[in-house]
């Protein structure tokens, strides 16, 4: 069974169907002891998870990731339907210094399917406007930034 | 992602106050290359080998409308972002790979632990 994946400009969609029934994929995505065993990014280690489980319940993930180094991901829930539908957001911890991703929303469906349970995850905000810059705007502060410089230079030499 | 290579194009073709002037104009849209020509009061070629430096730099794209040239800055802001959504899908991709081969795993583990019990009890 594979993952579709559709991408949008902000936003993306990956379904999947597990071969387990709902009740377990629902507690692997969301009890520490679970996630533990096979979350975190690509390339991370989870070093500490915690979840508290309801609407406005916060989690928090400290992991280590091969060549970035320490990284917590931190969110609160902003619904939580068990074992049906959790909606969380998910951003940078903001006590550590020099993470800048912007926050974005997680929204996962639980949908028993038999003895299978398919995954519905909607990830938005995955980019603001700030990050696109209205292209023209974005593009003129990185220009700005540009032209900055090479003053710089030519005033130094 | 960016190399030393690219990067000394972009400089080297930001260097020129024509060319940084070519930018700002096309910041505001996009733009025709006539109308690029004008405040410079360039000649059509003279203002071609700007746009071509600019382009190899990958500052600008040109689109052909029959005839007419339209110019456009490089949306790198959009690109960026397209990077940015990319690397979620594959992450999410992994994630779903790893939580798949758990579940097998953990469900394999509940049937041996319930196989024990059933042993035991006769």
């Amino acid at each position: 069974m594979s993952t579709q994946i559709e991408t949008g400009e902000t936003s993306l969609t990956a379904t999947r169907v597990f071969d387990a029934p709902r009740d377990l994929v629902f507690a692997a995505w969301t009890v520490p002891e679970h996630i533990k065993a096979w979350g975190g990014c690509p390339g991370g280690t989870l070093l500490e998870v915690s979840v508290d489980l309801r609407v406005g319940g916060e989690y928090r993930n400290r992991m280590r990731i091969e060549g970035v180094g320490e990284v917590t991901l931190v969110g609160a829930f902003t619904e939580v339907d068990v074992p049906r539908r959790i909606v969380y957001t998910m951003g940078p911890d903001p006590a550590m210094e020099g993470e800048s991703f912007p926050t974005s929303t997680v929204t996962i469906d639980f949908i028993a399917k038999g003895q299978q349970t398919e995954v519905r995850l909607h990830h938005s905000g995955l980019v603001t406007d700030e990050m696109r810059g209205g292209v023209n705007e974005g593009w003129q502060n990185g220009f700005e930034k540009l032209v900055g410089y090479l003053e710089e230079q030519q005033a130094a030499a | 992602m960016v190399n030393n290579e690219s990067l000394d194009r972009t400089f080297a073709a930001l260097a020129d106050p024509t060319r940084r002037g070519i930018l700002e104009q096309l910041s505001r849209g996009e733009t025709r290359v006539t109308e690029l020509a004008r405040p410079y009061r360039m000649s059509l070629p003279a203002v071609s080998k700007h746009l071509r430096v600019l382009e190899k730099a990958g500052l600008i794209l040109r689109a052909r409308h029959g005839r007419e040239h339209r110019i456009r800055v490089d949306p790198q802001p959009i690109r960026r972002a397209r990077d940015w959504i990319s690397f979620y899908a594959d992450a999410w991709q992994q994630q779903f790979d790893a939580l798949d081969e758990y579940l097998q795993a953990a469900q394999r583990a509940v049937e041996v632990k319930s196989s024990d019990v059933e042993e035991e009890e006769p």
